[in-house]
């Protein structure tokens, strides 16, 4: 599956408290990221706003819990709720992790971490390919957070470029997972970077983590409470250096800011992806 | 490999043990690490439940709210996707939770938040207008089967807290210990169209609209409500219904 043509510009997660802001808001090439499990209701105006919402900016669906590394397959109705979604907004990208979260009938909010293992990848090579096939769409995989490393662990950046490779997925790039990976399991960064796929890499997250100390060594915890910290411009420069402008997203779940201060963060990230832009098209 | 890490996992986010997983660490000295997910597995939950039972966690606070829901995601962990409408029979965890039995009336206000965030998120649909029935002729009228609002939640409370909520829910609080005494009420909650609404009702609407919402003709949900309720109004319950629109249109041609 290629690659949705979408321009490289910026966009930020959507929250139910920004809807008024997101719909009168009008700056050059705006996007909007939802996790479409929020969105999963029988009806109401959560869903009118952002019908509204999605008459004014393009529309991003960002899985949570899809549970595509854990055991089980997809499960059929969370596919199937995502179909109507699909069908309503008709979003220009949609996205799910490397990640489980389900087990039996019980769900964990959360993204839990997925052995890197060979029978581990054959199985999450199966669910992509039936989120896929299930939506008729390419799905973007967003590469972990990781806090830990489990024997017999392989390389990470391999697994994500066997998975594009089998199943015709996309990536998207999370520049603050990959430099919390950095930190936590000594992650090397160069050499991701270039074991990944960089033409597979279809969007760009960026997300505030905190630093705990409690433990002994620094933790840094993905958080996407605060704003982007200062090394992760960095590495994100030094991405788009290499792999060229893509569609970035200022990610923020947790203790939301004024709307403002979001765009702000995102006119940021947008105003490093112009000079990308210019060089790409001088470049082709 | 495989399943048993999944299991194990899923015993660490949930409480139940750490060693199987931290025994799986490259380093088994970051053990401490593995909080990061149970942490966040029990949070995303109690949060979830904090903002579904607003106005429990405000007459409550913050720091007794989070052990009371830590408890019921416990018993109830969500099973099925997204936290959305998590939390379904909070409110009788809640009245059988003992620190909370101070606050003999705090069940209540769980099932009347868990009303509002049912009518809120419910399916749309058409509301009855004054106008649609206007020109029936009352033999047809009679038998009309006006059901309600497909966002309509009807509550029997044993406390009078509804207006202790609604205070709560349009942000005016009134402290903490508002000294009420066992009393039965009937609630009606409803979102017509964008904005959720409540009332309380009479003993004979309540009756009346109970018939009505399973699917009762008006005459014979009128007939049985005057037999309970002597008194009972059916042209002004009819009307109120009407007027404040939760009943469904959906039958009205």
């Amino acid at each position: 599956m290629a690659l949705p043509d979408i321009p490289p510009v910026a966009g930020i997660s959507l929250k139910p408290e920004h809807f008024r802001s997101a719909l009168e808001a009008r700056a050059d090439g705006l996007w909007f990221e939802i996790h479409p499990e929020n969105y999963m209701l029988d009806g109401g105006p959560r869903l009118r706003w952002l019908d509204a919402i999605r008459e004014v900016h393009p529309l991003s669906l960002h899985g949570v819990a899809m549970s595509l590394g854990g055991p089980d397959r997809p499960d059929p109705q969370h596919l199937a709720n995502w179909a109507r979604l699909i069908e309503r907004y008709e979003p220009v990208l949609i996205s799910e992790h490397l990640a489980w979260s389900a087990l039996d009938d019980v769900w964990f909010p959360d993204l839990l971490p997925v052995p890197m293992t060979r029978s581990a990848l054959d199985r999450f090579c199966r669910n992509v390919d039936i989120m896929q096939t299930a939506l008729g769409r390419q799905v973007l995989i967003e590469n972990p957070a990781r806090y830990v490393r489990f024997e017999g662990d392989g390389d990470e950046a391999d697994f994500l470029a066997e998975t594009v490779r089998r199943t015709g997925c996309g990536l998207l790039l999370d520049v603050n997972n990959l430099y919390v990976g950095s930190r936590n399991i000594d992650l090397n960064v160069q050499d991701w970077l270039r074991r990944i796929p960089a033409d597979a890499i279809g969007e760009i997250h960026l997300a505030g983590h905190e630093v705990d100390t409690g433990l002994g060594e620094p933790l840094l915890i993905d958080t996407h409470g605060g704003p982007v910290a200062q090394p992760v411009w960095r590495l994100f420069e030094t991405v788009i250096a290499l792999i060229g402008p893509r569609p970035t997203l200022i990610e923020r779940d947790t203790d939301l800011p004024a709307f403002g201060e979001l765009i702000a963060e995102r006119d940021r990230a947008a105003r490093r992806l112009i000079p990308a832009r210019k060089s790409a098209v001088a470049h082709v | 490999m495989s399943r048993q890490f999944y299991d194990a996992f899923a015993d660490l986010v949930s409480g139940v043990a750490s060693e199987p997983v931290a025994r799986r660490l490259e380093r088994p000295g970051q053990a401490d690490r593995l909080a990061v997910y149970r942490n966040n597995v029990a949070s995303s939950a109690i949060e979830a439940l904090r903002a579904a039972y607003p106005v429990v966690n405000a007459l409550t606070g913050p720091r007794f709210f989070s052990p009371m829901a830590k408890a019921f995601w416990r018993g109830c962990p969500p099973r099925t996707r997204g936290l959305s409408g998590y939390g379904d029979g909070f409110a009788d965890h809640v009245a059988g939770y003992q620190p909370a039995r101070m606050l003999p009336y705090l069940a209540d206000i769980a099932r009347l938040d868990r009303a509002w965030l049912e009518a809120h998120h419910a399916v749309d649909g058409p509301v009855c207008r004054p106008a649609q029935v206007a020109m029936l002729a009352p033999a047809i009228l009679a038998d009309l089967t006006p059901g309600l609002h497909p966002s309509a939640r009807l509550l029997d409370l044993s406390w009078p807290v509804h207006e202790i909520w609604q205070r709560h829910r349009s942000g005016r609080s009134i402290g903490r210990d508002p000294g009420l005494a066992a009393q039965a009420q009937s609630v009606l909650v409803w979102r017509p169209y964008d904005e959720v609404r409540s009332v309380v009702l009479d003993p004979g609407s309540a009756c009346f609209l109970a018939r009505l919402n399973d699917g009762k003709a008006l005459a014979s949900a009128s007939e049985h409500t005057l037999a309970r309720y002597p008194d009972f109004d059916p042209a002004a319950a009819f009307g109120a219904a009407l007027s404040a629109g939760y009943l469904s249109g959906a039958i009205v041609s």
